[in-house]
């Protein structure tokens, strides 16, 4: 396939995301269209936890390496255990030399690592942040990060309260004139529409709504930024985008691994809570949303959100009817037999806890009147991958596509991941004196077209939190609204006196049947991967 | 006859279409990418081989059609051509990933053989970039330039870069090809580097004030240094006094900034250093370091040091972030503007 493209955001092409109307730097012109980060003090809370050593750390390394993380920034890691901060570099080089997507060089490191700082205080302990404050200033004084800072929250959301209480009690949610206090928050937001009310108040008496940060990384990568590209940058595609031509759309989010040592936490979460309310919904609403009258971070954001407050509102009834759950079975992946569910370690083995979930959604609105918008998501399904598939309305029943010979749909199909592309199926004449008609796959792969290494999603999302930009984040009302939907589901599972069944699926299947009948009573199938 | 077989399998011009064609279909292991034409045009035999290998280089960052062109002017016309498919393997398993090149000798009338032969090769409905690669510009004919919507071009290889930069715009005439020089892209981390001290508040106001600029550069490595002075001029507002020479002083919003342009064995820059009442930054690279060490000194002698990737010293580097870049280059063209009559 062959595509014009100034590859990348090119200046000449794209205007930058968001104006960087921060500070006004001439020499900044044309380096980058993208808004800049600005020099900060990012604080990580958690500096001994797993996503600091795997991702946190590689990531903002990596910046550096490319040469786009401010140069004047230090990083201060925040966590319980007795480390000085030689030790902690020390623990962390040897993890970012594993996990880093460039590797690790020396001197890079070396630069690098004289900005990492380790910072040992409990939490809930004031003191500690007031020691916290007192180096912020002085590493402010001494680099010119201008009181700026970026608190990254890489703990558990209990931990959440007392560390906003104690960031405010100290005052460090609040800074100098000119500069900001900007916090990340890992999901999960909450595990209801009631917690994640109560989590986003508490954020909310320590930071305002525009400097509060949810990072959902599906959002920072490349396919699922390039669906906006390809809906609102290609004039051929947006005037089918509606229910005149698009039959229905399916949502898929399938992993082959089963839940691989994080047994506690999901067994409470399941796939709705852990996958659907969070990555699925987003995806959804950049499928679904109408053009943002600009690509600043509300504009975005305000579309989204009308999307999931259009979602037609499941009830008891419904969510039987529209909604599947499944849990997986013993069978077999790739040649080795895996284990059901209810026996991996650490998972209760009378659990009812949902790994697998369909669902049937209608987005109540204008341009999608009529066309269902299915999910799926699940653990040790046949394959991994996610993707959108857009399925198009069959040709009218005459000349080609008749009763006798019918032909299948257009189908446009974003893969998010692995192998990110876009594909488009065609129907063609297949060569020969006969008349014989084939779908033919029109296929578009990232990595064929574009040979080098896309950025980690995490190295993308920071760097929009030290810009300023929020565009790939979520909003306080975006996650409320997912909740709302998402909580009649849990009502109706776990509070009804008659529950819909928890269906069995065999490990390495598709799911369970009852997901393969949500669409068949539509006349419709899923779509084979 | 050129014997050039390193170049793949000798075809006839017009059967170079239908050859490829072959080439594809008789590997079924193998899959097609093009999301631009690359054509490079380069003198002699020896132009061939070297810009042959220099093809090789950018095949896993960037998918194109290769246009490999060997001029060789004269009286007798002859035209020679190869076809060959430069591969990959994105990951063990996959697929390779191939972009094909077509490689063409002319020899004679280039000016008016080169139109046809160049146009019949392109990848219909995807853009034409142009690497320059000889001191050529009298063989190009009008038609081929109104097709190149990028023109890749190194102007530390000129003798008199002002004149032929010049005399390339007249030929250019349309105003749309974007001009790529490559003694510009080469400064790129050096400018990102720099323009990073300056993100803050603090830092800007000392930027606005600057007092004096100093460039030391390669022997040969000047028009890298004009353009770098260049691009701080037009993007601080300076202009310059007098037409030449390595010591000049500029007019900006503050008063007078006394510029120096040092010629010096080591990197292409190999050192800038900036000025002004409140604060000194200084970019140095030690040669063959691949890091650019940046450091500010304020006025009550506060320092703060870090490194940052330098700019390659390989060709086939710089014209890979060329190629990456993109974008119109509207930067380039003020500093281009802003210094001209320094080159």
């Amino acid at each position: 396939m062959k595509l014009r493209c100034t590859r990348g955001f090119a200046v000449s092409s794209c205007a930058p995301l968001v104006s960087n109307d921060i500070h006004h730097n001439p020499l900044r012109e044309g380096l980058s269209n993208r808004a800049m980060p600005q020099p900060c003090n990012a604080v990580i809370f958690g500096a001994s936890g797993d996503l600091t050593f795997r991702k946190l750390i590689p990531a903002l390394y990596n910046l550096a390496a490319d040469g786009d993380l401010p140069g004047a920034s230090n990083i201060i890691g925040f966590a319980r255990r007795e480390k000085t901060d030689e030790t902690w570099r020390e623990e962390l080089k040897e993890t970012t030399a594993k996990c880093s997507r460039s590797g690790l060089n020396e001197d890079v490191w070396g630069s690098f690592a004289s900005r990492v700082y380790y910072h040992r205080s409990e939490f809930g302990d004031p003191a500690g942040y007031k020691a916290l404050a007192e180096r912020l200033d002085a590493l402010d004084a001494a680099s010119g990060t201008r009181g700026n800072r970026l608190f990254y929250l890489s703990v558990s959301p209990t931990e959440y309260e007392g560390i906003f209480n104690q960031l405010a009690a100290a005052g460090l949610n609040k800074t100098r004139s000119g500069a900001w206090a900007r916090v990340i928050v890992e999901k999960p937001f909450g595990t209801d529409l009631s917690t994640a009310q109560e989590l986003n108040r508490q954020i909310a008496r320590a930071f305002p709504e525009r400097d509060t940060y949810r990072i959902d990384h599906y959002l920072g990568k490349e396919t699922a930024q390039n669906i906006m590209v390809l809906r609102f940058a290609n004039s051929i595609l947006e005037p089918l985008w509606n229910h005149r031509y698009v039959d229905h759309v399916q949502i898929t989010s399938a992993e082959t691994l089963g839940v691989e040592g994080r047994g506690p936490y999901y067994d409470k979460a399941g796939a709705l809570r852990d996958m659907v309310q969070s990555h699925l919904v987003q995806l959804l609403c950049l499928t679904a949303m109408e053009p943002p009258t600009s690509l600043s971070a509300d504009a975005v954001r305000d579309e989204k959100v009308k999307v999931v407050r259009a979602l037609r509102p499941l009830n008891p009834d419904s969510v039987g009817l529209d909604v599947i759950r499944g849990q997986y079975a013993a069978g077999s992946i790739g040649g080795k037999i895996v284990p059901a569910y209810r026996t991996e370690e650490r998972v209760n083995p009378q659990s009812k806890t949902e790994t697998f979930v369909a669902l049937r959604m209608h987005v109540d609105n204008w341009r999608w009147h009529g066309v269902p918008f299915y999910m799926r998501v699940g653990k040790r399904l046949a394959k991994g991958g996610a993707e959108i598939a857009i399925q198009f309305k069959e040709a009218p029943g005459v000349l080609f596509n008749t009763a006798e010979t019918p032909l299948g749909p257009n189908q446009l199909v974003i893969r998010i991941q692995p192998d990110e592309g876009v594909s488009l199926r065609l129907q063609c004449k297949v060569p020969g004196s006969t008349l014989r008609i084939e779908p033919v796959k029109m296929d578009f792969h990232y990595g064929t077209s574009f040979g080098k290494q896309s950025p980690e999603a995490y190295e993308r999302l920071i760097l929009d939190a030290m810009s300023g930009d929020a565009t790939l984040f979520a909003r306080r009302d975006e996650v409320e609204e997912a909740w709302r939907y998402v909580d009649v589901i849990e009502n109706a599972w776990h509070n009804s006196a008659t529950p819909p069944p928890l269906c069995e699926y065999a490990s390495g299947s598709w799911g369970p049947k009852e997901a393969d009948e949500l669409l068949s009573r539509d006349g419709r199938e899923w779509r084979r991967m | 006859m050129a014997t050039l077989e390193f170049l793949g399998t000798p075809v006839e011009v017009s059967a170079i279409g239908r050859e490829l064609k072959k080439l594809w279909s008789a590997d079924q292991t193998r899959t097609r990418a093009t999301l631009f034409n690359f054509a490079i045009v380069c003198s002699g035999e020896e132009g061939m081989r070297a810009n042959s290998e220099l093809l090789e280089n950018f095949v896993g960052n960037h998918a194109f059609r290769a246009v490999l062109i060997g001029i060789e002017p004269g009286s007798e016309d002859s035209v020679q051509a190869w076809i060959n498919a430069r591969c990959y393997l994105p990951k063990a398993g996959a697929k390779h990933i191939c972009s094909e090149q077509v490689s063409l000798y002319v020899r004679g009338n280039v000016r008016r053989l080169l139109p046809n032969l160049l146009f019949s090769q392109l990848d219909s409905d995807l853009p034409l970039t142009l690497l320059w690669r000889c001191d050529c510009s009298e063989q190009m004919d009008a038609e081929v330039w109104r097709w190149v919507d990028r023109l890749i071009f190194d102007s530390a290889d000129w003798t008199h870069p002002r004149q032929q930069i010049q005399a390339l715009r007249q030929q250019l005439g349309n105003g749309r090809t974007v001009l790529c020089d490559l003694a510009w892209t080469r400064t790129l981390r050096l400018r990102q580097g720099l323009a990073q001290m300056f993100d803050t508040t603090e830092n800007i106001a000392a930027l606005h004030e600057m007092t004096s600029v100093r460039i030391c550069h390669a022997p040969g490595a000047r028009s890298s240094a004009v353009l770098l002075l260049g691009w701080l001029a037009a993007q601080l507002g300076w202009s310059a006094h007098g037409h030449g020479g390595n010591h000049l002083r500029m007019d900006g919003a503050h008063g007078g900034v006394i510029c120096d342009l040092v010629e010096e064995k080591g990197e292409v820059i190999s050192l800038v250093e900036l000025k002004s009442p409140r604060m000194t930054v200084t970019a140095t690279r030690s040669e063959a370091a691949a890091l650019v060490h940046v450091a500010t000194q304020d006025s009550d002698g506060r320092t703060t040091e870090f490194v940052m990737p330098a700019d390659s010293a390989s060709l086939a580097d710089i014209v890979d972030a060329e190629l990456t870049t993109s974008g119109l280059h509207r930067v380039y063209s003020k500093a281009l503007a802003a210094c001209e009559a320094l080159l």
